[in-house]
């Protein structure tokens, strides 16, 4: 199950494979309690504002701005947000801070960055390694201490959020985590499973073998599902059956209990057995033998999770498309993309965002002439491609500068709004989490920066960075 | 006598010891061990621009004085080998006695503010011993002044080396062509002894001695101090023969010091007879040294025995204090542990007039014990370095 | 005879063969200096700036331009279109080597960094070196060498120790670096250097190779800068006692990126001149512009930035005369940009070389 409370529990016959597989190993009160996880209604509707009826409490913040970008190419001018308990409960031109409650000003307040593509706050060995599998979870690698200097260089440049995976060396690597940046604690344990189709002088013929290989993994994934929904439903079918013989038994328990005395004393003097008869019902359907890898890959074809794919070489990327299409609810989202624009027009169609890198072009480098640099994110967004941008997961202090990449992009051409939705709505949207973080609304949570001008402009300062409502970063301090 | 109650009651009526630049203070002490052999009770030192100006015993702790149990002189290091790794010593040759330790020093390591926490005041810096003739010495106060220059302080000069099989572990022959100025000699002991040898008798032959040679020639004379890392018996026997041959030969008495003299316990006779003097090194964990040496923590206790003088030694490793502790579980007496961290190898250095025990005009290098020193249940609460708190006891 | 031949060639991006004078008029124009004239013209003839004033210039071609105009950007190291050739690696000391000999104009390497605002870059030896030679001032944009031996590139660095070469440690270096000093004569490289008269770049890393590489500047009278010391904020006092300047590297280590910003401010604070390099940092040629905003968005002054891009890299090169800011008298390496030059966020609209227009941006949605 995705674990965090707001996600509605669709209930998928994986996720009750993957719970019985739990309880094979691990005994029924485990299954037990994760059925049990209860999910949390829709958030409820923000009280009207009374400020003044408001106690002054810890968990209380109050910000002002001169403008408040509300989502990206909307913004509101001369604006207070009141948050409660880690979400804003109200925002108005004519709230006024409550008495006592701690009140940050700034010029701009903006949704946080989430950096889509990171390793930050990751174990270094766990992010390099090729030792994973699909069914390897990011947040097992989780290092918050080892990497606390990454992560407050990254509470003061306001990017509080960020999408981790391991495993950048092996073909598919396993599930990815969104966490905060203030103490890398996972917000979304399960939020992407990652694969990457990068091996840069490879041979054509084993670059495209590696997309078959995926490809084979996915039909295998999806045969499984498949195979574990058949068995669901036998054992539906299986247990009406038993259920509805039951009944009958139960009814005519007498009539049939009779007329079985009647044929043992029969068979006993007749010096035989008497041979029961064997019903359908008597053999339950036996489960797929449980395969982790194959499970957790299934997610990803369902279209449960997103699956994110490193790919840069057009050869790659066209054989990606190709086996990727009979695929229909799986949710693809490619990572790095330099030779993107090939397929802009496919990328539009199909809906497949991009996580984009700026990075300078390398002409006679392993992408060719095909690498437009730094342009790049432009070039697809006016395709109409949704670009996201990332740091790239090499390096987890890179995850520092997104808001310079961000603002990089603009200066060769990607369009400004479009570049701010590349760092907190886009990341947002396309990791399930919008419903909680990249936009600045009223029952969201509290991820918000307070800043001296506009939020890419290189001359702005971070003011105040606010993650879950608490200030973990202020200017001055 | 008279002059110490007038001190004790001047420094009783003005109870104030609020530092203006942060090197004047008033420390009070239960016990102070000198390091001479004195011991005070119940002691009032005054330490004013980074010197001891006044110690007096029998007296109460003033008002603003830090107080101690015991205070003792900072301990010296004499073989801290925190220098930069291989960057200390220049390889291009094996025999570079004008290479100064000053250069293969880096100061913002976080190693010495270590050293300084832990009670160790001062350090001997050589050279990595990588080189059977690795360069000069030199004494560092383990906190203070950013530059090598503010820390150093002035010592006999000490040329610094190996003999064992350090000095030729780099070193190959060459299959064909030399590709390195590491295809050369030595390449064994024999070789590291040879080269020892022939620097000294080219030195003293040579009609026209170059710089180089100048430092050796002051080296046989005695002038300048000759200290050898010979861990195991083998090594240093052929320190002390060598030694004994140069004399034999005529080119003059050296003044040797043998540093990481693990198995000194074995042969003591001809150190003694030799007036040799040891460095100990840290007790190894499993009995065996580099080396191979075999060590215990009896080998201060034999030197001891033999009338050696003997110092010991952290190797940069921050507790000095318990190899102090572990040599008196070997069975030499407290104050002859102090006595081996503290003046001897001030002593052996040539530092002795500024550093090494607790006395008027000696630097203010002073440690504050929550205890009995070198007990494993006593650490230090408080370390000054030239009047400077590296570790503050409030 | 070589450098002739590559001069005559005519210079890579397309110049406008016209020399007349020109005048170009725009809302902003940034000194370099921290100066910002508003609505100002800056006429251009011969390949120098004649004027900059708010007043329109009579019978000359005015270029309207919709932006901000500021001094080309000037990297203190480059090392893209040289190759390994700045490094004689069979010596550790040619202090006489001139560095414009590594210059290739033809590479392609310097249209990006053109086309990022970068008019004149500084050559120096590569970090292997002890005494790599004399670094030149040159122009990619034009395929010029603007200056020869502008400044004398020493190595400190544990990069310059060899591992089998002589020296291996830091003070046979120095000792080695000392008899070169002392055995230099009259005239020569290292011995202007002494004198003053030529600036030196000192390279060094930690903060132990920092202080010493001052040290060695005090005993022989040097002045130019340090390069790399990405934790100089330890050593303000140091620095600013010595009268040298730094200059950051831009490299793609994670843990140096982060002390580089710390120490710009408090170079900055310090009154200490600071600038930048462009040298293959994984950004490439954007990397000088994204070490200025990494600063700018950790406190520095968008002024301040703008000077160690422009005006004080001029003056640590000992070019200040004739580059780093638009003044009467200056070359006319000059910068169109939509926004202001030091924000990330705007392009390039015309780079401008010796006067000569030597890139030009697409309108709008540029694409290849």
């Amino acid at each position: 199950m995705r674990s965090y409370s707001t996600r509605p529990d669709r209930r998928s016959p994986l996720r009750r494979l993957r719970n019985l597989g739990i309880a094979l190993t691990a005994g029924a009160a485990l299954t037990a309690a994760s059925l049990a996880a209860q999910d949390d209604p829709a958030p409820e509707p923000a009280p009207e504002p009374a400020p003044e009826a408001v106690p002054a409490a810890p968990s209380l913040l109050f910000l002002r701005a001169n403008k408040v970008i509300v989502s990206p190419g909307k913004s509101l001018d001369n604006m207070g947000l009141l948050v409660r308990d880690g979400r804003i409960v109200a925002m108005g031109t004519d709230l006024a801070a409550p008495e006592g409650v701690e009140t940050i000003e700034g010029e701009v307040i903006c949704a946080a960055f989430i950096d889509p593509w990171s390793v930050a706050g990751v174990d270094a060995s766990s992010a390099r390694t090729d030792r994973v599998d699909t069914a390897s979870r990011a947040t097992d690698a989780l290092d918050p201490y080892g990497q606390d200097e990454v992560l407050d260089d990254l509470l003061e440049s306001g990017v509080l959020m960020l999408r981790v995976e391991i495993g950048s060396a092996a073909a598919v690597s396993g599930v990815g985590a969104v966490i905060r940046a203030d103490g890398a604690v996972p917000v979304l344990a399960d939020a992407a499973i990652s694969a990457r189709l990068y091996a840069p002088g490879l041979d054509p013929v084993s670059r495209v073998g590696q997309v078959d290989r995926l490809a084979s993994a996915l039909g295998g994934a999806k045969k499984y599902a498949d195979d574990v929904a058949t068995y669901e439903s036998n054992l539906k079918t299986w247990e009406e059956e038993i259920a509805k013989k039951e009944t009958e038994l139960a009814e005519d328990f007498k009539k049939a209990k009779k007329s079985r005395d009647k044929k043992v004393k029969e068979a006993k003097e007749e010096g035989e057995e008497l041979k029961e008869k064997k019903y359908k019902e008597d053999k339950r359907p036996r489960p797929p033998k449980f395969d982790a890898k194959k499970a957790s890959l299934a997610r990803a074809v369902g279209g449960e999770v997103p699956m994110v794919i490193h790919v840069e070489q057009a050869l790659e990327l066209r054989e990606l498309l190709r086996v990727t299409r009979p695929f229909t609810r799986m949710r693809l989202v490619l990572a790095g993309g330099r030779s993107a624009l090939l397929f802009a027009d496919e990328l539009a169609e199909r809906g497949i965002p991009v996580i984009v890198t700026p990075a300078p072009s390398s002409p006679g480098g392993d992408v060719g002439e095909m690498d437009p640099g730094f342009a790049l994110a432009g070039e697809l967004s006016a395709r109409g491609v949704e670009v996201l941008i990332g740091s790239g997961a090499t390096s987890a202090s890179a995850s520092r500068d997104l808001p310079l990449l961000a603002a990089a992009a603009v200066g060769h051409g990607l369009d400004e709004d479009a570049a701010f939705h590349a760092i907190t709505a886009g990341p947002a949207r396309v990791f399930d989490l919008q419903s909680k973080v990249g936009s600045v609304r009223r029952g969201l949570h509290a991820d918000l920066l307070v800043l001296s001008g506009d939020p890419l402009s290189s001359s702005t300062r971070v003011l105040a960075s606010i993650s879950g409502g608490k200030v973990v970063h202020q200017a001055g301090n | 006598m008279f002059t110490s109650l007038i001190l004790s009651a001047a420094a009783a009526a003005s109870g104030s010891s609020v530092p203006a630049d942060g090197t004047s203070w008033t420390i009070h002490a239960d016990k102070v061990y000198t390091s001479t052999g004195k011991v005070h009770e119940s002691a009032l030192i005054v330490v004013d621009g980074g010197k001891i100006r006044a110690i007096t015993p029998g007296v109460e702790a003033t008002r603003d004085a830090l107080k101690a149990a015991v205070v003792t002189a900072g301990m010296i290091d004499a073989s801290a080998r925190l220098n930069s790794g291989t960057a200390s010593v220049e390889q291009s040759s094996e025999v570079t006695p004008l290479i100064s330790a000053e250069f293969g020093v880096d100061l913002f390591s976080p190693g010495w503010g270590r050293l300084a926490r832990t009670g160790i005041t001062s350090a001997f810096i050589t050279p990595l011993n990588q080189n059977c003739i690795g360069g000069m010495g030199m004494v560092l106060k383990t906190a203070g002044d950013r530059s090598v220059k503010g820390r150093t302080v002035e010592g006999a000069p000490m040329i610094c080396g190996a003999i064992g099989s350090q000095p030729s572990q780099r070193n190959s022959s060459a299959f064909g062509r030399p590709t390195s100025f590491f295809n050369r000699r030595p390449t064994t002991r024999m070789g590291v002894e040879w080269e020892w040898r022939k620097s000294f008798f080219e030195a003293a032959q040579a009609k026209e001695p170059d710089a180089s040679q100048k430092v050796l020639l002051d080296a046989l004379a005695g002038k300048v101090g000759v200290f050898v890392q010979a861990w195991a018996t083998q090594d240093i026997r052929t320190a002390v023969f060598l030694k004994e041959e140069m004399a034999r030969e005529g080119f003059g008495e050296m003044r040797l010091v043998i540093d990481a003299g693990a198995e000194a316990w074995r042969e003591p006779a001809m150190l003694v007879r030799t007036n040799t003097a040891v460095i100990l090194p840290p007790v190894p964990a499993q009995g065996r040294t580099t080396d191979g040496a075999l060590m215990s923590v009896e080998c201060a206790r034999v030197l001891r025995d033999n009338g050696i003088s003997f110092a010991l030694s952290g190797h940069g490793g921050s507790r000095l204090d318990l190899q102090a502790g572990l040599a008196m579980r070997g069975g030499i007496t407290r104050e002859e542990a102090l006595r081996a961290v503290t003046l001897t190898p001030a002593q052996l250095l040539g530092v002795d007039g500024r550093v090494g025990s607790v006395e008027a005009g000696k630097d203010a290098d002073l440690i504050l014990w929550n205890g009995e020193p070198f007990e494993a249940t006593t650490r230090p609460v408080g370390v000054l370095v030239g009047g400077h708190l590296a570790l503050d006891p409030r | 005879m070589l450098i002739s031949c590559l001069i005559a060639a005519a210079p890579l991006l397309g110049a406008t063969a016209a020399d007349d004078a020109f005048a170009l008029r725009a809302s902003h124009v940034h000194v370099g200096n921290g100066q910002v004239v508003l609505d100002a013209f800056v006429v251009v003839e011969d390949g120098v700036v004649k004027s900059v004033s708010n007043n329109a210039p009579r019978g000359v071609r005015v270029v309207e331009v919709d932006g901000h105009i500021a001094p080309g950007f000037i990297s203190l190291r480059e090392t893209l279109g040289a190759g390994s050739e700045n490094a004689e690696r069979t010596r550790k000391s040619t202090p006489t080597a001139d560095l414009s000999f590594a210059f290739d104009p033809t590479s392609p390497n310097w249209k990006g960094l053109v086309s990022e605002g970068v008019t004149t870059v500084l050559l120096p030896a590569g970090n292997s070196q002890i005494a790599g030679g004399q670094a030149a001032i040159v122009s990619p944009a034009a395929g010029e060498v603007l200056k020869r031996n502008a400044v004398v590139t020493l190595g400190l660095s544990r990069a310059a120790l060899g591992s089998s070469t002589a020296p291996t440690s830091f003070a046979g270096l120095y000792a080695h670096l000392g008899e070169q000093f002392a055995a230099a004569p009259e005239g020569s490289p290292l011995a202007e250097a002494k004198a003053g008269k030529v600036p030196v770049m000192m390279r060094a890393v930690t903060r132990s190779e920092v202080h010493r590489a001052l040290e060695f500047a005090a005993a022989y009278g040097l002045k130019g800068a340090v390069i790399g010391a990405p934790e100089a904020d330890d050593l303000v006092d140091e620095l600013k006692a010595s009268g040298l300047a730094v200059v950051f590297e831009s490299k793609a280590a994670p843990a140096s990126s982060k002390d580089v910003v710390k120490s710009a401010l408090a170079l900055s604070k310090a009154e200490v001149p600071f600038a930048f390099t462009s040298d293959a940092g994984s950004q490439g040629p954007l990397g000088m512009r994204m070490q200025a905003a990494a600063c700018m968005r950790a406190g520095l002054d968008a002024g301040a930035a703008l000077r160690a891009m422009t005006a004080d890299a001029a003056r640590i090169a000992g070019v200040d005369a004739t580059h780093g800011t638009i003044a009467t008298g200056r070359a006319a390496d000059l910068v169109v940009w939509s926004g202001p030059p030091t924000d990330l966020t705007s392009r390039v609209h015309s780079v401008y070389a010796g006067g000569h227009l030597v890139h030009s941006a697409h309108a709008h949605g540029a694409h290849q």
